[in-house]
């Protein structure tokens, strides 16, 4: 199986907002979408989706366009929708009927996943106890954020999707709950599953995915394989902790400081060579070195500077 | 608009009705409106009889003067016979004038200690200005009510009026022929010397035509708007809570609006079949409770007479319909409601938050009022007399009011057969175009978060939908 997504276009008016976008989908795995706010991710989503018509491109699903209709394809969108006033039980039997799910499978999937996500007491009130009113199934307005987040994860789950989009799917969640949906995402991997993920945060995505698109204002800044696209980099990032100053140092040898705290002073080195020279000449002035880590830059250094870079050109 | 445009519209279609009929606004509205009328009958039907069991009613004049200046030969003895007024005393040969009985009750009223009166005088006479006129006095602290007065006076207008009539000796037949409205007619002659009647003959409904134009005119009116407003809150909601990204991608947009409609009307029919059902049973009801009593209540003793609405003259007035009508009839008021509920939904998509409903649905509402009270226009006119044929026709062409004047105006004969078919026609290809344009706007409509649109902007996306198709077309090409 594979996803092939071919110079997808959108415009509104005179703005484009999104702009020739390609990539592929080989193996199994996440591809992660990112982007600063606006920038094009959910429309791109929802064109892949079939939701919103695209001005040019294509979207391939094993070599054939994608017809989200006639697949299983599970979403989780960013903006959370449930409808407030009618019963969790309801609308998951709703959603998991419009995917083509029957009934009776539905249910013994809304059960694994309640319990997975630690939701039953919602959609399964206590049974009638003597004396007491019995409970009414909830609604999703009686429902906390983080709650009602995971009906949403069930929703897209309940199809056992082959391609499953996850837009934002942490944000708003607690620690514990992260934990969780990590969890679940790393289950539907090793299941085999293809996924595409859209997130603001770089070290979930460090985490999860083998590809990466950035998109800025529409366009695709940098693309590919995040391993490769680090090593492209080299080990640039130098953090460096002394017992002593070595201001000096740093002024000999000319490095730029990016970032003082007390953690460390974060410098940035033209390569390995670079740093050598400079853990010499700590070690020769009898610095006590505390700390001295050389790394490529990571996923966030990689998108402010990208994001930054083609922000300036325009 | 392609088929695939419209799959799972059946399961959307499903929930709403089920969630809609699970409602507590819908299953309240149901139940009361059922209630109300399946009691409706038997309620009035109750308290009419409750009335007449009261006890009799009993006038509290002793003595009623009669000053007759008119000189009509007719028997005045007899002008009180119900069974309230058998212990007034009446008098047809007073020993005094009418002025000196008038000053001796003025007399009498300002004597505060002695007995007071439970008198009262009519002076009737023929004015010059060609009227009878019958004045009826009392003593200012007469002990009587002002009720009392005012019924013997009523009670002895009546008696006159049918009197005078028998007087000169002309059936109510011949009254009633004598009385039948003039029609004038305008007719040309041409120079061949035929004549050429005017074209437009002026339209006139009974009240029974009226009854029924005016009832088949709400009903119509009522699920429109319940379905229009119901169709356009479900919209918005889902906009609004973002339910529409999880939906979208398993069904189509134009699926969802089908679906949406289709269960807003089968709920508003059910109410609607469940309603009338209740009003049937409770003339049923009526019939074994109170036989046929219902149709008309006499107050006992008074005269007067309370009608009760009854449906059977309003049914029989439609049993002339045949079935070519009637389907034209009912086809019109689906259309109709398509064409209404299409718009709503087209208008609620155009805002993004409940709150801006109201706006959304500005065009959706004064369309839908311009179009009733233009039907409804129709209706008065002609119930006055002054119908004109043209204008019928017109509204009965007119999308907008098509669906609530056409089906009366057919179903009673006020417009050609002809004209009702072109109506429908022209409906069909609004509906048709509204979904069309739905097709193309819909889409962009469901996603779009702003300020609400206006209908120029919808026209716009429509306009660029078209050219980036055409352009799709070219590049296939």
């Amino acid at each position: 199986m594979s996803l092939e997504v071919k110079n997808l276009t959108k415009t509104y008016g005179s703005k484009t907002v999104v702009d020739n976008l390609s990539f592929e989908l080989k193996e199994p795995g996440v591809y992660a979408l990112l982007g600063t706010n606006g920038a094009g991710k959910t429309t791109s989503i929802r064109m892949i989706l079939g939701m919103l018509a695209k001005d040019s491109g294509e979207v391939l699903w094993n070599g054939k366009p994608i017809d989200p209709m006639n697949m299983n394809v599970g979403y989780l969108a960013e903006e959370r929708g449930l409808y407030p006033k009618y019963t969790l039980m309801d609308q998951l039997l709703y959603f998991a009927k419009l995917k083509g799910v029957d009934k009776a499978t539905a249910k013994q999937r809304i059960k694994y996943w309640a319990e997975r996500l630690e939701v039953e007491e919602y959609l399964y009130p206590p049974k009638k106890v003597k004396g007491k009113k019995p409970e009414k199934p909830k609604t999703a307005e009686q429902l906390s954020k983080g709650n009602q987040q995971k009906i949403q994860l069930m929703a897209a789950l309940l199809s056992e999707p082959e391609l499953l989009i996850l837009d934002e799917p942490l944000s708003g969640l607690d620690p514990v709950n992260t934990d969780l949906f990590k969890g679940i995402i790393r289950e539907e991997i090793s299941k085999g599953k293809y996924l595409i993920m859209s997130s603001h945060q770089m070290f979930t995505i460090e985490e999860f995915c083998k590809d990466i698109t950035i998109l800025n204002r529409g366009k695709a800044v940098l693309q590919g394989d995040l391993n490769e696209i680090k090593k492209g980099y080299g080990r640039v990032n130098l953090m460096v902790k002394c017992d002593e100053s070595f201001a000096d140092l740093i002024e000999k040898h000319a490095l730029p400081v990016v970032n003082d705290t007390p953690d460390g002073t974060q410098l940035k080195v033209t390569g390995e060579e670079q740093a050598n020279a400079f853990l010499a000449d700590l070690l020769k002035e009898n610095k006590k070195v505390v700390r001295f880590e050389l790394r490529e830059p990571s996923l966030h250094e990689i998108f402010v500077e990208k994001a930054g870079a083609a922000n300036e050109e325009e | 608009m392609r088929k695939s445009e419209y799959i799972g519209w059946k399961e959307v279609f499903r929930f709403t009705l089920e969630q809609g009929m699970k409602g507590k606004a819908y299953k309240g509205f149901l139940i009361a409106g059922c209630l109300i009328l399946l009691l409706a009958k038997p309620v009035v039907s109750l308290f009419n009889n409750m009335d007449s069991e009261e006890e009799a009613y009993h006038c509290e004049v002793t003595e009623f003067t009669v000053y007759d200046e008119v000189g009509l030969p007719i028997d005045y003895t007899q002008s009180l016979a119900d069974e309230g007024f058998k212990d007034v005393k009446i008098n047809l040969a007073p020993t005094m004038s009418f002025d000196d009985h008038v000053k001796a009750l003025e007399e009498k009223s300002k004597d505060k200690e002695g007995e007071k009166s439970k008198e009262v005088i009519v002076h009737m006479t023929y004015e010059e200005a060609g009227y009878f006129n019958l004045t009826f006095v009392k003593a200012s602290n007469a002990d009587l009510k002002n009720d009392d007065a005012q019924k013997l006076a009523d009670t002895f207008k009546n008696y006159f009026d049918e009197e005078r009539i028998n007087a000169i000796q002309v059936s109510q037949e011949q009254l009633d022929f004598l009385n039948r409205p003039v029609d004038t007619k305008l007719e040309f002659v041409t120079e061949a010397g035929d004549t050429v009647p005017e074209e437009d003959e002026a339209q006139a409904i009974n009240e029974d035509e009226y009854n029924v134009m005016y009832i088949l005119q709400m009903v119509v009116f009522m699920i429109v708007n319940l379905c229009g407003s119901s169709i356009a809150t479900s919209i918005i909601t889902e906009k609004s809570t973002k339910v529409v990204e999880y939906l979208m991608i398993n069904v189509r947009p134009m699926a969802l609006l089908t679906g949406k409609i289709l269960a807003n009307l089968v709920m508003v029919i059910i109410q609607a079949v469940a309603m009338v059902a209740c009003f049937v049973a409770s003339g049923f009801i009526n019939k074994a409770m109170f036989g046929e009593t219902e149709k008309v209540a006499a107050s006992a003793g008074t005269g007067m007479e309370v009608s009760v609405m009854d449906s059977s003259d309003m049914l029989e007035l439609l049993s002339g319909v045949n079935v070519g009508e009637a389907l034209i009839a009912l086809v019109a008021v689906i259309c109709g409601m398509l064409f209404f509920c299409m718009l709503a939904g087209l208008c609620g998509a155009t805002a993004s938050k409940l709150e801006e409903m109201a706006e959304s649905i500005k065009l959706y509402t004064m369309l839908l009022l311009v179009g009733f009270f233009l039907s409804f226009g129709v209706v008065m006119m002609m119930y006055s007399g002054a119908g004109n044929p043209t204008f019928t026709n017109i509204c009965c062409l007119v999308p907008i009011s098509s669906p609530f004047i056409l089906p009366a105006c057919l179903l009673l004969g006020k417009v050609p057969l002809g004209i009702s078919i072109i109506g429908l026609l022209i409906l069909v290809v609004f509906v048709w175009a509204l979904f069309t344009l739905a097709a193309m706007v819909y889409e962009s409509l469901i996603f779009y978060n702003g300020k609400v649109m206006s209908f120029k902007d919808i026209l716009q996306i429509a306009k660029n939908r078209r050219q980036v198709e055409r352009k799709g077309e070219k590049s296939h090409e």
